[in-house]
């Protein structure tokens, strides 16, 4: 357990994919993370396992840190619960950071959680904003969450605990390219018996890309309603998401038209989406849809009326006829068969 | 008084109405549509004890209380109407007969496959010239030995084409008015049994509705019910149990109803706002949630009289007169209420318009339901 | 016999929630209260477990009094046993407080095999619970598994991890986390129903467990929420100018920004 007292500094799990590239949503928090660390004049520090971490250094330097601390060794090929959570458990003990973030991803929530209990800190999940806040006590970090299906947000410190940890949603924040003048590398000595795992894997892995994706956890989705007007037009819908692996969904209209089936209903008694992108065509934006749509990153929306309520909730709104847009992007992505 | 649902009956109406969202809501319009009696939908209900609801645990059954019995029928009548009416048909006029009258070894032939719904029952009384006047019927049991042979006929048979335990209400003796009237058990499997065609009707169109026709039945003594001249009184004693359910499931219509009128009118705008802003639509709406209100808490009333063994005939009849009235005034409400889009097949408003009339109709008319009313009131002094 | 227990929590149903707009707290009063959505999978995945294995089922929750509705609905799923952790004491307990409580009362429980939860809550979204669990109780959690079957003390599985799908094995007592529609929760019986309020639910409280005072929720847990506020989604609302070409030309840039390609399947 840290006491704040003891702890500086800003780290940042920058997890690699795939052992092949920097996960972006780690760059995208270095870039806000700097900017904390600027106020809090404290030092950005960038906390790589990876196998061959070496090859990735290069790109984490150009994105603002003040120090890397890595581990490179073939048990950290892929994550792995117990090793990663020992290892950066350890380096938590060692250099006694003040606030820790992660990337939203399936092993940086994992991680988080195993760590935060590990150090027995608070963890604040899928974080939509971060700030630094005197009221309840002296620059702390001030997360901002979403909960009960994005429509209500709780704003969350930790006072007392060190570190203070979050993970946060890709697309949260931009990355920025800034190289400081002089950066410390550091690696630490890779630890672990192997005879510690409990897991036993039999026979080779295979490689197994994930089954295709619903509605509700798309990183695409096309919306139709009503504003389309024909079967038809609704039709030409389906072209586009084939075209571009996105999944289709709408609101209820075009189910009681008969367009589309009831289980592509997005909304409050259908799915919540959360995709990188969503654009809804001819859709109205009741608010039984609305519902359904908040969390998605971002929200391209055409209707012909400037008044229509999804504009509202949309980051680009585009006044035009749904149809007309549609038959633009289609005669780019169709491809011939 | 508590005015509050148990928390098992919440538990019983949440999860009823996800059962029917899930199962019942995609195939209302298609049944509906093709005039077709959902076997499949009535294997569904299997797996929910729905055609058991009653029934004791020792026959299969779920052994509910009688509130609980009229919330499950609202909630399936709030998504399909039709289900609904072939589940309280079997439940209430099919089963329970047999379970409140029958001897112990009927209740062991009968039960267990209508308490797991392997079979479905009806009840017959209307015939084409006994409809409101009951004790008019005609169909004919002569004894004959060991057993009675059964002919005659008789209409508008819920269930009808479906069922395979049959109440039938005959004469056993040439005799004037509710005398001389038997109940007995027709199984499907008996000879001399005639199913007529399938009535194209305005509403309740997935729920099989059909004539029966009766040549020389062979049905031994085992299977009367109750005394041989229990008749009347069973099938009296049965209806007021049946349009319990019957204003259950009025209640269920009216509230779907009420429910998409509420949601259309918050969202349509004319004149630059949610008609629901305008008196003309608004009140409406109040009337309607307040008669839906009211009906509700009669057939709960009629309900908890039947489990407090008290008399209840005027409960249940004054139950279903204003249910079925109000769900009829309602569904028409909500036609005018969503304008052209409600007049449309599109939506289900029509639908619910067209199988509210017929709570008017069945299990005794609005106007036997007066005479019932009035001659309890009229019975005692004020 | 083994001893399954199903981690559940009771949440609102998302669409009845509303805010006090003076102090901006959730309303409570008149809220419909479900078994988070999540959950029903796990709670399948035990019963599916009783109709193969020697299996004793238990759900399990935490929260106040009222919870109890949320484990009558599972006992009337199917599911032997309850037990509800509640005190108010563990009150605004937080994700690592939670976590802490529920170890203790397995301690106090001491036998489990099998511990299932969902994936995730739909009020707090987090996640963290069944990660910071395995950590405290060292049982492995595994995520994500399609074929399973359990000989003897071992669970053997075929799970995603990461990109690959490998074939473990595991020695029990191990946790399960169930995806969002790995199985079709059944739908529940009326006599289930009306079984499942006949049964006696096992309250654990604070004083049951003799717990260490650091598991006092209120006082005790790291994060505090500051402020709750109805989300009013913020959003660029930038109108695109432009005829629909240019129009459709900016969509083609977010596209493209988003890593959504023209996507050739054939040829």
């Amino acid at each position: 357990m840290n006491e704040k007292d003891d702890s500086k500094d800003l780290w940042v799990f920058t997890e690699i994919k795939d052992h092949e590239r920097v996960d972006e949503c780690a760059l995208e928090i270095l870039g806000k993370a700097r900017d904390i660390a600027d106020k809090l004049d404290q030092k950005l520090v960038s906390i790589v396992l990876a196998l061959d971490a070496e090859q990735y250094l290069s790109t984490i330097k150009d994105h603002g840190v003040d120090k890397i601390i890595y581990f490179s060794h073939q048990d950290l090929k892929h994550y792995h619960e117990r090793i990663f959570t020992k290892l950066i458990h350890k380096l938590v003990e060692k250099y006694t950071p003040s606030i820790f973030l992660f990337p939203s991803t399936e092993a940086g929530n994992a991680l988080a959680a195993r760590v935060a209990y590990k150090c027995r800190t608070g963890l604040v999940s899928d974080v939509l904003n971060l700030e630094l806040d005197d009221e309840y006590g002296n620059n702390l970090l001030l997360t901002d969450k979403p909960a009960y299906g994005g429509n209500i947000h709780v704003k969350i410190t930790c006072p007392s605990k060190r570190p203070q940890m979050c993970t946060i949603t890709r697309g949260t924040f931009n990355k920025r390219k800034i190289r400081k003048s002089t950066i410390n590398i550091v690696k630490e000595k890779y630890e672990f018996e192997r005879n510690e795992l409990k897991i036993k894997i039999l026979g080779a892995p295979t490689r197994k890309d994930k089954p295709s994706s619903t509605l509700s956890d798309a990183e695409f989705v096309i919306g139709g309603g009503q504003g389309l007007g024909s079967k038809d037009n609704f039709e030409k819908l389906y072209d586009l998401a084939k075209y571009t692996k996105g999944k289709l969904g709408g609101t209820r209209r075009p189910i009681l038209n008969g367009w589309m089936p009831e289980h592509l209903q997005i909304g409050i008694s259908g799915e919540s989406i959360k995709p990188k992108l969503y654009i809804s065509f001819g859709i109205s934006g009741a608010i039984q849809h609305i519902t359904g749509i908040t969390d998605s990153n971002i929200i391209i929306s055409i209707n012909t009326d400037p008044n229509a309520s999804i504009f509202k909730t949309s980051d680009y709104c585009i006044v035009a006829d749904a149809n007309e847009i549609l038959n633009e992007l289609l005669e780019y992505y169709k491809i011939e068969e | 008084m508590n005015f509050q649902l148990t928390e098992k009956q919440k538990l019983i109406r949440r999860r009823i109405r996800t059962f029917s969202e899930d199962f019942l809501a995609p195939v209302a319009p298609i049944i509906d549509r093709e005039l077709k009696f959902s076997w499949e939908t009535a294997r569904e209900l299997k797996k929910i004890n729905a055609w058991g609801i009653q029934l004791p645990q020792k026959y299969g059954g779920a052994e509910l209380d009688s509130i609980s019995y009229a919330i499950c029928i609202e909630e399936i009548a709030r998504v399909c109407a039709s289900t609904a009416l072939n589940v309280t048909v079997h439940n209430s006029v099919g089963a329970f007969p047999i379970y409140k009258w029958g001897t112990e070894k009927q209740k062991e032939k009968y039960l267990y496959d209508l308490a797991s719904g392997n079979k479905i029952a009806a009840f017959t009384w209307t015939e084409p010239n006994a409809g409101s006047d009951a004790g008019g019927i005609e169909s004919l049991a002569i004894e004959e030995d060991d057993k009675f042979i059964l002919n005659g006929s008789k209409i508008f048979v819920t269930n009808g084409g479906v069922a395979s335990i049959i109440l039938v209400g005959a004469k056993y003796q040439k005799s004037d008015g509710n005398h001389g009237i038997g109940t007995f058990i027709v199984e499907k499997e008996m000879d001399g049994l005639e199913i007529g065609d399938t009535e194209d009707k305005l509403g309740m169109r997935g729920s099989s509705t059909t004539s029966l026709y009766f040549h020389d039945i062979e049905i031994p003594k085992t299977n009367i019910l109750g005394r041989l001249d229990d008749g009347f009184k069973i099938a009296m004693k049965t209806l007021n149990v049946g349009r319990i359910g019957i204003a259950a499931q009025a209640v269920g219509i009216a509230q779907a109803a009420y429910e998409y009128s509420v949601k259309y009118a918050k969202g349509r705008i004319q004149f630059n706002k949610p008609i629901s802003q305008f008196e003309g639509i608004s009140f409406k709406l109040a009337d309607m949630a307040t008669d839906i209100d009211a009906a509700r808490l009669l057939v709960y009333k009629a309900a908890n009289f039947k489990d407090l063994n008290r008399p209840f005939a005027k409960e249940s009849a004054m139950c279903k007169y204003y249910a079925s009235k109000i769900a009829r005034e309602i569904t028409q409400k909500a036609i005018q209420i969503h304008g052209g889009y409600g007049y449309m097949k599109d939506l289900p408003l029509e639908r619910f318009y067209r199988d509210s009339k017929v709570t008017e109709i069945y299990e005794g008319t609005s106007e036997i339901m007066k005479l019932i009313i009035a001659q309890q009131i009229l019975r005692g002094d004020l | 016999m083994l001893e399954v227990y199903v981690l559940i929590k009771q949440v609102p149903k998302s669409h009845s929630l509303r805010i006090d707009k003076s102090s901006g707290a959730l309303i409570r009063e008149n809220i419909e209260n479900i078994i988070n959505p999540d959950d029903l999978y796990a709670l399948e995945l035990a019963l599916t477990l009783k109709e193969s294995y020697d299996a004793h089922t238990v759900v399990m929750t935490m929260g106040p009094p009222q919870a109890e509705s949320a484990l009558r609905e599972a006992l009337a799923m199917g599911i032997d046993d309850a037990v509800l952790i509640s005190d108010p004491q563990f009150a605004y307990s937080d994700t690592l407080q939670t976590t802490l409580v529920i170890k203790e009362a397995f301690e106090y429980l001491k036998r489990y095999d099998l511990l299932i939860t969902g994936s995730e809550t739909s009020d707090s979204s987090t996640g963290q619970v069944p990660y910071q669990l395995s950590e405290a109780l060292d049982i492995p959690l595994i995520t994500d598994i399609f074929e399973y079957k359990i000989e003897g003390r071992n669970f053997y599985c075929q799970r995603n991890f990461g990109h690959e799908s490998q074939n473990i094995q595991v020695e029990l007592p191990i946790m399960l986390r169930v995806r969002r529609h790995f199985n079709k929760p059944r739908h529940v019986p009326l006599l289930g129903i009306k079984k499942a309020f006949e049964k006696k639910i096992k309250i654990i409280d604070f004083n049951t467990l003799n717990c260490p005072d650091y598991l006092d929720g209120c006082n005790k847990s790291p994060t505090i929420v500051v402020k709750t506020e109805k989300f009013i989604p913020k959003r660029k609302n930038q109108f695109i100018e432009g005829t629909i070409k240019e129009q459709a030309e900016f969509i083609k840039n977010v596209m493209k920004e988003n890593g959504i390609e023209r996507q050739w399947t054939g040829i």
